[in-house]
């Protein structure tokens, strides 16, 4: 018995310090997409390159899609704060908990990695569209009330209320039309049965190459690195910048030791080849923020988009 | 670049030793997942996508596009034999696949279904070759008032699936009622969830279909307390005799020419071609009492369908850089992280990459049919297991099937869910198969309907005054309409007769 009592307490000291010697078993990275969904390919891709960094265990990606992210994030906060589930995150972390009614987690439930990029949201015509550029665009919204058909992934998506916050700042009407993929609404644009779309480069890119489609500007703070030449709506005197975030996240209440071990190794990982292949391949923008910094940043994107989103929500 | 160069440069391709193997081996695992409920051709590709880091992006090409091909193979197995769904795209089958099984006929509706999705994933090729940049503009055209003509004209058969009219349309409004569960997709807004997250998406058809057809079918077993009625003689019939494959080769042209189209039509794939070729089977058939209790044509057209609409959504992938289904786009995808951009560029900028793996293709879809040809006798063999034994891996496999679609225990309590209600419906003989066919293409019409009232601004004329449209409907309207016109007509001449 006493051999018993000290067998404990020898484990207890043991278990007290086992942090410092994580990770000590395999680690799950949560991706809220079904397999081949993008945020699928982001948390394989961070799997591969944590693998390839020399991450000391193994990783396992599963999938748990499911209102927009609601049913990973769920999933999340139903395992302990131990650092071995990490969530990939996007922009949904924000928009899901204020478009689903009694959802009852937010990004305050989640312990920032940290953010490795983002996706611009473009605002994007067929070439052989009447619209050269973004003004002749609002312009004519302006002078037609809702007859500018926008083609969006629908109400609560970001190019959604990309498209709102647009109409609202220039003081414009759109016609927004739901779909359910991104090859629909190219099909419809390109079928000339829209007239516009909010897209991400990666959509559009190989239209774009071919002369097919035309950027009129993105929806991002500054200018971007791999389009240049696209104006901001920012600079055209309508303030919309809401860039699709990425990064990983895990359960808040995670012992501070953990996060910054695993901090570590995402810097270290998102460095590699690999990941920034991925990077390119996807044309995101690379923007490497760590731990409290994202945390900033997702405060002031939910104060961007809370109001025009709890109008949805109703 | 002229057409038989082309096609030279893509033997050259497939003839090296890594790309044959990666084909064969692609296929392979295809059919494999395909028999496996639960997993489809998209999550298959995402899973295995990390294997094929490091090999040439062609040869990865060929082995994801091996797997995709594949699954179209296998998945009508499970569905003819044990009436468990092995993919979405299959799930249609199940509906006379099994009666055929529970007549001792599974080698013949295993193997019409291998022959006629041979024939139709060669048809798919040969329109991918010729007419591919044609066809995929063609297919831009096509507006959501055209998808609602089309999804409607299959939802038309509701009507006349089986002998009672009225017990089809209760059935079918059963299904559409349920295709609303989910998030409004014009509103956003919350639709029966009650508050349940998993919800939000509406409810997975695979998980109903499991519930209905094998969860059902045990209780009806446990009430009987006798073992599960399979078909205890003879299986003759391993492969069709001529006569049978003449009786379904208009059903497999049918399916195919559908198959096709729809495949290229970047809002609808793989399962909603499926359907739809059993809608107009259903609606074709001479003797309509047949419908659901085993009609090969309604096997034939659809596990024709699937495969001509994997071949046909290559063509906007291919030629305009548009997924025209879900794992079409996880290779458009994969074509990205080899930095290729996919587009209208790819053929002329991509020749021998595009034209290797249309090649592996044709490969692939042989393959696939020598497997399943080979594969009808020993599976048949699987109907010979004890019913207890037989009755049980049914269970297991639609419950771990169920699990598997989403990775969420939800799906596991629809299934036992809809088993309850398969087992009222057959106590009341209410028909399944209208059911399935509004749960999946309701949503479709929904969308399709409302988006185009969003485009008319609310004005309905739209569906008329688009040709296509109009013409789709005007023929459903007229297949419903003019038979009962005739059967009125020939009951007043009688009544002349008479008098």
């Amino acid at each position: 018995m006493r051999k018993a009592v000290a067998l404990a307490a020898l484990l207890g000291i043991l278990g007290s310090v086992a942090f410092a010697g994580y990770p000590e078993k395999p680690v799950e990275i949560v991706a809220w997409a079904s397999p081949g969904g993008g945020s699928d390919v982001m948390c394989r891709t961070f799997a591969k390159a944590l693998e390839t960094v020399g991450f000391p265990q193994p990783l396992y990606v599963v999938n748990k899609p499911g209102g927009s992210g609601a049913v990973g994030m769920t999933y999340v906060q139903g395992k302990p704060a131990d650092g071995y589930t990490i969530l990939g995150v996007t922009n949904n972390l924000i928009f899901t908990p204020l478009t689903t009614p009694g959802f009852q987690y937010s990004f305050r439930d989640f312990e920032p990695i940290l953010m490795f990029g983002y996706d611009p949201k473009y605002i994007v015509v067929a070439s052989n569209s009447r619209y050269q550029t973004i003004e002749d665009l609002v312009n004519f919204a302006k002078a037609h009330p809702g007859e500018v058909k926008v083609g969006t992934f629908g109400p609560g998506s970001d190019d959604h209320v990309v498209g709102m916050q647009l109409a609202q700042v220039a003081g414009v009407e759109f016609n927004f039309i739901p779909f359910d993929s991104g090859g629909e609404i190219l099909a419809s644009l390109l079928g000339g049965h829209i007239d516009a779309q909010v897209a991400e480069l990666s959509e559009v890119k190989g239209q774009l190459d071919a002369g097919a489609v035309r950027i009129l500007a993105v929806a991002t703070a500054e200018r971007v690195r791999t389009l240049p030449d696209v104006p901001t709506l920012k600079e055209k005197g309508w303030d919309v910048a809401l860039p699709k975030f990425r990064g990983f996240m895990v359960k808040k209440g995670t012992p501070a030791e953990v996060v910054q071990i695993l901090i570590d190794w995402a810097v270290k990982a998102v460095q590699s080849d690999v990941f920034q292949a991925y990077l390119e391949a996807q044309h995101l923008e690379p923007a490497l923020v760590v731990g409290p910094d994202f945390t900033k940043i997702l405060v002031d994107y939910e104060a961007a988009v809370k109001d025009v989103l709890q109008a949805l929500g109703q | 670049m002229n057409f038989w160069a082309n096609l030279s440069t893509g033997f050259s391709l497939l003839l090296q030793p890594q790309n044959l193997l990666a084909t064969i081996l692609g296929q392979l695992i295809g059919v494999i997942v395909g028999i496996l409920p639960g997993i489809n051709a998209s999550m298959a590709v995402s899973i295995l996508l990390p294997l094929s880091f490091g090999l040439p992006p062609e040869t990865a090409l060929m082995l994801l596009a091996g797997i995709y091909m594949g699954t179209m193979y296998g998945g009508s197995i499970t569905s003819i034999l044990i009436r468990v769904p092995g993919t979405s795209t299959a799930a249609v089958i199940c509906l006379d696949g099994y009666e055929l099984t529970r007549q001792g006929r599974a080698g013949l509706a295993l193997g019409i279904t291998a022959i006629g999705s041979f024939l139709a994933g060669t048809f798919a090729l040969i329109v991918l070759m010729t007419l591919a940049p044609t066809l995929a503009r063609a297919a831009l055209a096509f507006a959501p008032p055209e998808y609602f003509a089309l999804i409607f004209f299959g939802l038309l058969a509701i009507a006349g699936l089986e002998e009672g009219v009225v017990r089809g349309l209760i059935a079918g409004c059963i299904g559409l009622l349920l295709g609303t569960i989910g998030m409004d997709p014009v509103t956003g807004v919350a639709r029966f969830t009650f508050g349940r997250i998993e919800l939000l998406d509406g409810i997975d058809f695979v998980a109903v279909l499991i519930g209905l057809f094998a969860i059902s079918q045990a209780l009806m077993n446990l009430e009987r307390i006798r073992p599960l009625e399979f078909y205890r003689g003879r299986l003759t019939g391993m492969l069709p005799r001529w006569r049978e494959f003449k009786e379904s080769l208009g059903a497999i042209l049918r399916g195919s020419v559908l198959g096709t189209i729809v495949g290229i039509l970047p809002g609808v794939g793989a399962t909603t071609a499926a359907f739809l070729s059993y809608s107009l089977e259903a609606r074709l058939a001479r003797d309509k009492s047949k419908v659901g209790k085993g009609d090969l044509k309604c096997v034939a057209g659809p596990g024709s369908a699937d495969n001509a609409a994997a071949g046909g959504s290559l063509i906007p992938m291919l030629s305009l850089g548009i997924p025209g289904s879900e794992t079409t786009a996880v290779l458009l995808g994969v074509l990205m992280i080899y930095g290729i951009q996919p587009g209208p560029l790819l053929f002329t900028k991509h020749t021998g990459l595009v034209w290797g793996l249309i090649v592996s293709l044709w490969l692939a879809n042989f393959l696939g049919f020598i497997l399943a040809t080979a594969g009808v006798r020993p599976l048949t063999q699987l109907l010979r297991l004890p019913a207890p034994v037989m009755s049980a891996f049914i269970l297991v496999t639609g419950f771990v099937g169920a699990y598997a679609l989403n990775n969420n225990i939800v799906d596991v309590w629809i299934a036992l869910v809809f088993g309850i209600l398969g087992y009222i419906m057959r106590r009341v003989n209410l028909p399944v198969a209208p059911l399935i066919l509004g749960l999946v293409l309701g949503p479709l019409a929904e969308k399709s309907f409302r988006q185009s009232m969003a485009l008319s601004r609310g004005d309905p004329t739209v569906f008329f005054t688009r040709p296509i449209s109009a013409a789709l409907l005007s023929v459903g309207l007229a297949s419903v309409v003019l038979p009962l016109l005739w059967s009125l007509v020939k009951r007043m001449r009688r009544k002349e007769a008479q008098a």
